[in-house]
């Protein structure tokens, strides 16, 4: 059977090696490459289409706006696209290899080129990729957003076949998968925490992003490390030409955004950042509150988050560019409490900061027109640290007595990659890398320091580090995938991925095949089908309900295997002028996927986190349907989800709900969004979203039981003869109420006689102030529910130069 | 400027409009079940307790529903042993209230005995579990040592180091269980200290240190809940039909002065009843916690709720 299966794959291997091979021999080719850009601001430009009319052929950008298209010699018909964007065309006679950059014109329309880039795309119509989602910035800019903040994981969340975790969270829980098993990229690294404000925002910053795409199946070969999506965020180089910048003032945050050359044409900067000040605001409060009520009481505290994205790009030459990034991130709660009186005094201090750091240098090279390399350096940390002390001293200096507690937690990656894309033929996209990361976590580090000053006893003192040893772990991979057009109607991705994780003295491997393939049945409407495995070596151990930074990252160890998952798709794709349709279904399994174990708690119990989890299997399976525009005075896309989400446990040592499966804590079985954007004139434009899903599930105990009490209670008290407990029936064994909000938008605009801009934008969050279920408890014989954002209107100002 | 008041004050008005807010239930409202607990030891008179499940998310939420929907002139509570056809009617002791009806039988478990209990009255769908007693363990204490701890202000403690040796007989799969217990001697003249209610909440678990003499480890799982006592369980899958020598340290023992009476419970118990036992402490260390899983009791009753385990417990005294 394997031996089989080696003559097949060396057999595919072969084909796809011998083909461009005779047809390069049938007839000349020649090769059309180079950069598209952006007119005015030489920004590159992803996803941009190129058709050459008469033959059909076409290709797009990559990440890069590098885009590569091999065609017969003789005269050809280009056509240069992209959405917002005016088409360019031109006829050339191609009798060599061509290098053509092309800067392509803001359209005044925003209509033009429109439906080409739409179908050209490898998302679009004719491409073979499924099952994933190209989102414009400027739609994200238009989505009706929580005190203002324009966020990108929230306008993710309204897509099909994405679930959103309880209200206001960035958790993203996509095809049934959780929210650690998401690769979130911000310009190719990965980021391990995204969430600022507990989860309320994301650490994406708007005016910093370039483009934006999702994949939930379908994966190519290029992409691994998490078994669910791929969040690909690509950060703007900056204006190569002259300064631009932006400063926005919101309720919330202050923000701003300068990009411009340092070296005219060659080197570019864009540096963004931003911060929340409602600490600040609230200090007049807070000290209004303690000269009042306080009861010689004195501090401060509060809470913020900053974040700064800054990107150096430098062009050598036509064929060199690098490209420097780096993001920082931290939330800080902080507070410092003193009381005294004239006998007493007692302080206590809090520090509680998490945050990530990003940093790329990455190298593009064109070694010949068909071949192109980008070569990447990553480092990536997420951090995590509680600090608390306390003192307190008497009169006299007797009895005093001090202590600090902290707890720190970190994950640290560095990595290397490089990435190849050849064009061998017309027929022929062939993409083939190999990467390597190292990571190292610290799982929990808990130091404890106490000491008491008295004079009755000898002074006595604690000074303890407790917590997991340092964990090491490697992973390795490398692809190889064909994206081949066999005939005009057929076009096949073909993909292999190779994973090493090297971790605890034990190596796991994974051999993942990845296909799709798309059948072209008019110009406009196409069936695809595809089938991915994936696999995961980091899990993430949260059980709370809310995205906390204490939620803990760890390694596959040799007692906690990769999670693995294997999903098939296949939908109806359908063109319709600026508008298209697309209607999925798809089946996934999930297998070693973790879950706290009942009673199991991020607090409490000092054995290692492996003795808190248990291994199971999960399987999801669900249809999406989507409407998307992305062009037009109107814009926006209705999308709706029916899905399934299952686990169980039933392993042997790993049994939660006695082994029956039951369903994962965001299994929804219907999501509904609209999100639409209108520009009335020039100077006002409208937005509306609307959310509709059914309940998250929770846990619930709704019966009492009389029982006998611990074994171990009973010699404590023979007279004990029964107890009542709360009895739950099943783990997410109760349903939330329905999740259901308006969010509405308006947007001002002027442009001044300079060439700035100014908008002001008011939004309302959840217009008929619905009470939407954060959390349900039971208090007494009664259910609560607790909602945490009512009607909210918001204002922010931007001013553009 | 009065339009803008009753706007702002409308607006306010509807924020304010409660955050928390009761809820009705939504969903399948569970409906009552029998619950049966009872836990079998060798050498005592069978005793089992039945009540009824009690929906508690409705407005006619009562305490007494624990007992006062059982039909108890037509339910019935009957126990098999050892296979045996038509086994024998349990009695109710007496309908005097609380939260369980108590049945008993003149029946003393003895080890090796299976024992089925079934219960059905009107109007619930009827249950049964099944165990087996096991043997009563056989340890022996082969040398005990002290030493004095740090004292504090008041009380000098000891660190007692108790050398013992399990001898595991092979035919059944089972826990043991093992518990320090100490009472405090007392002055007054009505104290009698050999019944006085021993106090294992002095101990807690990292009160008590396990160490290998002999090699294998004995896969100590430690109950360490906040709420209950400090018992400590291993598995006697390491250690099936061998004599094993291990050694435990137990700390802040009280000076001998104060003690009335100091040992070890030890026991052999079935796999229901650790497991009871292990979901019964999380259920406790669980309880309101915002950042722990939620705990489902463990059950091995078919048909309802509760328990049916076994115990066969023996007692050592400590001389020191």
């Amino acid at each position: 059977m394997m031996k089989g299966r080696k003559i097949w794959i060396a057999a595919l291997i072969a084909a796809i090696l011998v083909l461009p091979a005779r047809e390069a021999a049938a007839q000349k080719k020649c090769t059309i490459s180079g950069y598209m850009t952006d007119a005015s601001s030489g920004e590159s430009l992803i996803s941009a289409a190129l058709l050459e009319q008469q033959s059909g052929q076409g290709t797009v950008t990559n990440n890069y706006g590098y885009y590569t298209l091999t065609l017969p010699a003789g005269e050809v018909a280009l056509e240069f696209s992209y959405i917002g964007y005016e088409t360019v065309a031109m006829s050339l006679q191609l009798v060599r290899d061509t290098v053509l950059h092309v800067a392509l014109k803001p359209s005044a329309e925003f209509l033009q080129g429109a439906s080409v880039t739409a179908s050209r795309s490898e998302i679009g119509v004719r491409g073979t990729q499924m099952s994933a989602i190209e989102i414009p910035v400027h739609q994200i800019k238009h989505v009706p957003a929580l005190a203002g903040e324009v966020d990108v994981i929230k306008a993710i969340q309204l897509l099909p076949g994405v679930q959103s975790g309880t209200e206001g969270s960035a958790g993203l829980y996509v095809r049934g998968g959780g929210p650690d098993e998401n690769l979130l990229l911000l310009d190719g690294v990965p980021i391990y925490n995204v969430n600022h404000m507990m989860g309320f925002f994301s650490v994406f910053n708007a005016d910093a992003i370039k483009n934006v795409t999702l994949y939930k199946g379908s994966f190519p070969a290029r992409f691994g490390s998490r078994i669910s999506s791929i969040l690909d965020v690509r950060m703007k180089d900056g204006n190569d030409r002259e300064y631009h910048g932006s400063a926005s003032l919101g309720l919330l945050s202050a923000k701003f955004q300068v990009e411009g050359p340092i070296i005219k044409g060659k080197t570019t900067f864009n540096v963004s950042a931003r911060r929340t000040y409602y600490d600040i605001l609230s200090q007049p409060l807070i000290a209004y509150y303690q000269r009042h009520w306080g009861d010689g009481e004195r501090g401060t505290g509060g809470y913020y988050f900053y974040d700064v994205n800054a990107k150096l790009t430098h062009t050598f030459s036509n064929r060199d560019k690098l490209y420097v990034s780096y993001y920082m991130g931290d939330d800080r709660v902080y507070a410092r409490i003193k009381t005294s009186d004239e006998l007493y005094s007692n302080q206590l201090k809090l520090g509680w900061n998490w945050g990530n750091i990003v940093a790329s240098a990455r190298w593009n090279h064109v070694f010949n027109p068909r071949l192109f390399v980008n070569a990447t350096l990553n480092y990536t940390q997420y951090r995590h640290s509680l600090d608390v002390s306390g003192k307190e001293s008497y009169a006299g200096g007797t009895d005093g007595f001090a202590m600090s507690v902290a707890y720190h937690s970190l994950i640290n990656d560095i990595s290397a990659a490089a990435d190849f894309e050849y064009n061998p033929s017309p027929a022929h996209d062939i993409r083939f890398g190999a990467t390597y990361i190292r990571h190292t976590f610290k799982p929990s580090i808990t130091t404890v320091r106490a000491a008491v000053d008295s004079p009755a006893d000898q002074p006595s003192a604690i000074d303890t580090t407790f917590g997991d040893k340092n964990l090491f772990t490697g992973e390795a991979a490398a692809y190889f995938e064909d994206n081949w057009s066999v005939t005009d109607w057929l076009k096949i991705n073909l993909g292999l991925r190779y994973a090493m994780y090297d971790t605890d003295g034990r190596f796991y491997h994974s051999l993942e095949p990845r296909v799709s393939l798309r059948a072209l049945i008019t110009g406009d409407l196409s069936l695809k089908a595809s089938w991915s495995r994936m696999s995961q070596s980091v899990h993430m151990l949260s059980n709370s309900n809310i995205s906390l930074p204490t939620d803990l990252w760890v390694p596959v160890t040799s007692r906690i295997r990769p999670m693995r998952s294997n999903q098939a798709a296949a939908g109806v794709f359908y063109s319709l002028g600026p508008v298209d349709f697309s209607l999925e279904g798809y089946y996934k399994t999930m297998d070693n996927v973790l879950e706290y174990r009942e009673g199991a708690s991020f607090f409490g119990s000092s054995s290692g986190w492996e003795d808190k989890v248990a291994m199971g299997r999960g399987w999801a399976y669900g249809v999406e349907f989507l409407v998307q525009k992305k062009t037009g005075k109107l814009t926006g896309w209705v999308g709706y989800t029916w899905s399934k989400t299952m686990r169980q446990f039933d392993r042997e040592g790993h049994v939660i709900n006695n082994g029956i499966p039951f369903p994962a804590k965001y299994d929804r079985r219907h999501d509904l969004s609209v999100t639409a954007a209108y520009e009335v004139t020039r100077k006002i434009d409208l937005a509306a979203t609307f959310i509709f899903g059914t309940g998250i599930c929770g846990s619930l105990a709704t019966q009492t039981i009389s029982v006998i009490p611990a074994y171990s209670a009973v010699s404590q008290n023979p007279f004990l003869t029964t107890v009542t407990v709360d009895y739950l029936e099943g783990r997410n064994n109760y349903r939330m109420p329905s999740y259901q909000r308006l969010d509405l938008g308006v947007n001002f605009k002027r442009t001044f006689r300079n060439g700035h801009h100014r908008t002001i934008g008011l939004s309302v969050y959840n217009v008929y102030n619905r009470n939407n279920p954060f959390l349900v408890y039971r208090s007494g014989n009664q259910l609560k529910q607790l909602s945490i954002f009512p009607l909210m209107p918001s204002l922010a100002y931007t001013y553009e130069f | 400027m009065k339009r803008l008041l009753s706007l702002l004050c409308a607006v306010g008005l509807l924020i304010g409009t409660g955050c928390e807010k009761v809820i009705e239930f939504e969903g399948e409202v569970a409906r009552p079940r029998l619950t049966l607990a009872a836990q079998a030891t060798v050498g005592e008179p069978f005793t089992a307790y039945v009540a009824s499940s009690i929906f508690f998310l409705n407005h006619s939420y009562q305490e007494n529903a624990f007992t006062s929907s059982l039909d108890t002139l037509h339910g019935q509570v009957r126990c098999f042993v050892n296979g045996e056809k038509n086994g024998f009617v349990m009695q109710l002791r007496s309908e005097e209230g609380g939260t369980s009806l108590c049945y008993t039988s003149d029946y003393v478990p003895a080890a090796g005995d299976h024992i089925r209990l079934e219960a059905e009255f009107p109007d619930f769908d009827p249950v049964w579990a099944e165990v087996t007693m096991p043997q009563h363990p056989r340890f022996e204490l082969l040398s005990v040592e002290r030493q004095q701890q740090d004292s504090d202000r008041n009380d000098t403690y000891y660190a007692v180091d108790l050398t013992l040796a399990v001898s595991d007989d092979a035919t059944y799969d089972k826990y043991y269980f093992l518990q320090p217990l100490v009472s405090y001697r007392s002055d007054l003249p009505w104290w009698d200290d050999r019944e006085a209610i021993l106090a294992p909440l002095l101990f807690t678990s990292s009160d008590i240190i396990f160490k290998d003499v002999n090699g294998t480890s004995l896969v100590l799982e430690a109950l360490d809940s906040e709420s209950e006592l400090a018992g400590n369980f291993f598995s006697d899958a390491l250690i099936k039909g061998q004599r094993h020598v291990f050694k435990i340290t137990v700390l802040n023992v009280p000076a001998p002065e104060n003690v009335g009476l100091f040992g070890l419970k030890l026991a052999a118990v079935d796999e229901n009843l650790y497991w009871y036992d292990y979901s019964y402490s999380q259920l406790q260390d669980s309880f309101g916690g915002l950042f722990s899983e939620a705990v489902s009791l463990y059950s091995n009753v078919h048909g309802g709720y509760g328990i049916l385990c076994a115990s066969a417990p023996m007692w050592l005294a400590v001389e020191w």
